[in-house]
């Protein structure tokens, strides 16, 4: 069931029909079912398998305080999971069984579940008495399938704690979901159209000039944001019309100045979750080791390591571990060029100084997203054919709509960079709200009109 | 375990290892993540230092920005202990 | 108001979404007020012509041509459907003329020869006319390539789904909306195919004629076998030919209107002898096409009229190996207008 259809909507309408009109100690049940008989659309093999991860997550975590044993017992559980369905059946190949599928979502359902494991041996967080509870945690359909990553403990007290959804919980939920259907029905979706099947697989493909080649990527790299930006407002919007509040997942990432301010805006919960996970327990090991914040291993080993986690996260491929490796170096780089002096913060410098490291930052992000896409043999060719194709930019075979979409897509950045809300068009003028609403609502039905709805891209991660 | 001996400590540690400016004129209440001074990552050299000179082990879960975004915060929570109490 | 003691409590006001009510009312209104001016003839003749979408780019502007006939003198008396072979071969104009000589009413007829229509492209596209137009003769000129699918162009879409029973807002909204099928034209703009296709449908309304006849000028001399060399991908096409079995559903399809209350004929397209050459059995693939479709003619009750055996085209009537020139256009048309007429 894909979100952004007709069937996802009536879903969610029944779903909450029926949870506002069952006894309110039956909601969290309710929303359990209702989230499993989701996940069953695709295949019974799913709940099946989110059901044996959540019982044994939880048995194990009941032992987990104060044991490592318990502890690491209950992460190689959940790797383990992860290892036999999503690594196994792609290097196995032809002995794969047949109809092995990967439950969409279980890399981000692993990724919860291993916080809950830690945070409960940390002492952080008790283990949760009410196993219905802890299986709505990891099962909750909006959250579901591509995050946002929540933590138990911001995520278990909501459900414990009585809630009203108001008038204003109702805009705001709202006011997200269009945000959400422009940023990938029109934006993303509208994108996905205008990148030719074969530009990353097959990139000198006659037709590719270079400079449709570099619009080609500038789609992608607008296209996989506003891909994922849509989705996680999406569902946070559904997820208020529960009651229950999710993670804000992107904060105009491509305004980011430097590349740890990029990582603080893109996947935030997934950044978050390294950065809790792996990069702070191999820092201080590092550190222990020489404190000296100066000494390279110090500075390169943290963001390497929680880069290249990132990357086989995604994917266990060679090009995945590339694009981690290099977002790694670039974090790397800055830490040491950071240590030669003091620091200025972005805030601080020149406006053009600002701008000049926006662009720098966008512009190796968006090349390193070939690595992300594609093979290393086809980012190789597809830099050359930009390269080779400068002297003949080859103006007729751009494809210009992508430029509109882009430029729609950085309006939209623009006013909540400026509003410093994602929901600033909430506070606008009457007569303002109304027009950018009906406008919003004309492109999306423009956008879904004759095109079959798109799966998310991290969806497929 | 002094909470002034700690500020000036940490006051110091800060201004030469994480804004490499002994000079810097670090206020108690300054932000340092949300102004960009520092980003959260450094927050792993904080709690190491913190470690070895105070004793006091700062869970991983723990170094988030409402938590140790000024050295105000930052000494309080190493005055509250291992348990955060 | 209190908190509820468990749970999550919906705690609406009575006042309406306002802002939604007026978004949702400013959208309509400027759709109706769109769809309104779009029917005038004054915006019309600014705008380029309307698209119905799908994959076949001649199907908009022939359903635009028959629209306009319809609109100014009624539904034509008969279409043809066929492929390239159909759109360069019979001139409405002259069967109209012919019939009048002849039988003393002339038969207004439209072309709807579409380039690359296969058998399965003309079983939806008849499907179409027939309930759109209901004329009282339907006629399919067939030619064995039309059972080769590598030769054909696809003509799904979301309207033409639409009208042959599967139903999209996409194209009911295209089947019964002006302003909807005026934004599918200009939908695409900016694009890289945008301006190539607008140069060929620019090329399209200037040579086609107001009846769907497109002709061609030049002679080819088509005595001898065609050229291997020219024609590689028809000899490869072809190389293995027998009768696809999807294609004659389509066939099939389009015979089926008969019961429906279509008034059927299937003529063959002629083709010089030569052209039989690039079969592989040569007469024998051609003799067994001809009687495949005469067979399924008959079981439906449709007429077939054959025509390479009676050598109707003249020498100089070939623009190359599979279509008619203006000149041979002319002879053949007549020739159908009097058979036509004589029915």
């Amino acid at each position: 069931m894909t979100l952004t259809s007709w069937p996802f909507a009536l879903f969610v309408a029944a779903a909450l029909i029926v949870y506002y009109l069952i006894p309110r100690r039956f909601q969290n049940r309710w929303l359990l079912v209702a989230s499993y008989v989701f996940y069953a659309t695709w295949t019974w093999f799913f709940p099946v398998v989110l059901a044996v991860l959540t019982a044994a997550t939880y048995t194990v975590g009941r032992g987990c305080r104060g044991s490592r044993r318990w502890l690491l017992a209950g992460i190689g559980l959940n790797l383990g999971c992860l290892a036999l369905l999503k690594y196994a059946p792609p290097l196995l190949a032809a002995s794969a069984p047949a109809g092995f599928l990967l439950p969409v979502g279980l890399s981000f359902q692993v990724l919860q579940a291993i916080s809950y494991l830690v945070d409960v041996h940390r002492g952080q967080t008790a283990p949760d008495g009410n196993p219905w509870d802890f299986a709505l945690y990891l099962a909750y359909f909006p959250k579901l399938l591509a995050g946002p990553i929540e933590r138990a403990r911001t995520f278990l007290p909501q459900l414990a704690r009585p809630r009203v959804v108001d008038d204003a919980a109702v805009t705001r939920a709202f006011a997200l979901i269009v945000i959400g259907l422009v940023r990938k029905v029109v934006i993303a979706d509208g994108l996905s159209e205008l990148v030719p099947a074969h530009a990353f697989d097959d990139p000198l493909r006659s037709e590719m000039s270079g400079l449709s080649l570099a619009t080609t990527l500038l789609a992608f790299a607008f296209l996989l944001l506003n891909d994922f930006a849509g989705y996680t407002s999406l569902v946070r919007g559904v997820s208020l019309l529960f009651g229950i509040e999710l993670s804000p997942n992107f904060q105009l990432p491509y305004l980011a100045r430097n590349f740890t301010e990029f990582w603080n805006r893109w996947h935030i919960t997934l950044s978050a979750w390294l950065r809790d996970y792996v990069y702070f327990p191999v820092s201080r090991v590092l550190l222990r080791r020489n404190p000296s914040a100066r000494h390279l291993p110090n500075v390169i080993g943290p963001p390497m390591v929680a880069m290249l986690v990132s990357g086989l996260w995604h994917e266990a491929s060679l090009h995945m571990l590339v694009w981690g490796a290099l977002h790694g170096a670039y974090q790397a780089m800055e830490r040491v060029r950071a240590s030669r002096g003091p620091v200025v913060p972005p805030d601080k410098w020149s406006a053009a100084r600002q701008a000049r490291a926006r662009l720098f930052v966008f512009a190796l992000v968006t090349l390193t997203w070939l690595p992300f896409r594609t093979g290393l043999q086809s980012c190789a060719l597809f830099l050359w054919g930009m390269a080779h194709s400068v002297a003949h930019p080859g103006l007729a075979r751009v494809e210009y709509p992508v430029y509109l979409l882009i430029a729609l897509a950085l309006l939209i950045d623009w006013i909540q960079h400026r509003g410093r809300d994602e929901l600033v068009f909430l506070r606008w003028p009457s007569a303002a709200r109304i027009a950018a609403l009906a406008a919003a609502l004309l492109a999306i039905a423009l956008a879904s009109l004759g095109v079959a709805a798109r799966t998310f891209v991290y969806q497929e991660f | 375990m002094e909470a002034s001996k700690v500020r000036d400590e940490l006051k110091a540690y800060i201004r030469t290892n994480l804004l490499h400016d002994p000079a810097y004129p670090l206020a108690d209440d300054e932000p340092l993540i949300t102004a960009g001074l520092m980003d959260s990552f450094s927050l792993a050299q904080i709690a190491v230092f913190i470690e070895t000179s105070f004793g006091v082990n700062l869970p991983d879960n723990d170094l988030t920005v409402p938590n140790m975004d000024t050295l105000e915060l930052i000494v309080a929570r190493v005055m509250a202990g291992p348990s955060g109490a | 108001m209190n908190e509820p003691r468990e749970g999550v409590a919906l705690r609406l006001g009575r006042r309406p979404p306002r802002t939604l009510l007026c978004a949702l009312a400013t959208v309509a209104i400027l759709l109706a007020a769109g769809e309104a001016a779009v029917r005038t003839d004054v915006v019309r003749r600014r705008l380029a012509g309307p698209s119905v979408g799908g994959s076949h780019q001649q199907i908009s502007p022939k359903l635009e041509m028959l629209d306009d006939i319809t609109r100014r003198k009624g539904a034509p008396d008969c279409i043809f459907l066929g492929s390239s072979m159909v759109v360069r071969g019979l001139d409405p104009a002259r069967i109209r003329v012919v019939t009048a000589e002849q039988g003393g009413h002339p038969l207004e007829c439209f072309n709807f020869g579409l380039f690359a229509l296969n058998a399965t492209g003309a079983g939806v596209i008849a499907e179409i006319l027939a309930a759109r137009y209901h004329p009282r003769l339907l006629v399919y000129g067939t030619s064995f390539r039309d059972y080769v699918p590598e030769l054909g162009a696809p003509v799904h879409g979301p309207w033409t789904d639409y009208r042959t029973g599967r139903f999209s807002l996409a194209g009911a909204l295209i089947d019964h909306s002006a302003l909807y099928r005026h934004y599918l034209t200009y939908r695409d703009f900016g694009r890289v195919h945008y301006w190539a296709d607008r140069k060929t449908r620019a090329e399209f309304d200037e040579r086609v004629t107001p009846e769907g006849f497109w002709p061609r000028h030049e002679t080819e001399k088509v005595d001898g076998r065609p050229r291997e060399h020219i024609y590689k991908e028809m000899y490869r096409a072809l190389a293995a030919f027998s009768m696809d079995s999807q294609e004659r559903a389509g066939l099939q399809r389009v015979l089926g209107l008969r019961r429906r209350g279509t008034p059927l004929l299937v003529l063959e397209m002629p083709v010089p002898p030569t052209c039989i050459t690039m079969l592989p059995r040569g007469d024998d693939d051609y003799r067994a096409f001809l009687r495949a479709v005469e067979g399924d003619a008959a079981r439906e009750g449709v007429p077939f009229w054959t025509t390479t055996a009676l050598d109707l085209v003249p020498a100089n009537g070939w623009a190359d190996f599979f279509h008619l020139n203006q000149e041979g256009a002319a002879v053949f048309s007549d020739w159908v207008g009097r058979r036509l007429a004589d029915r």
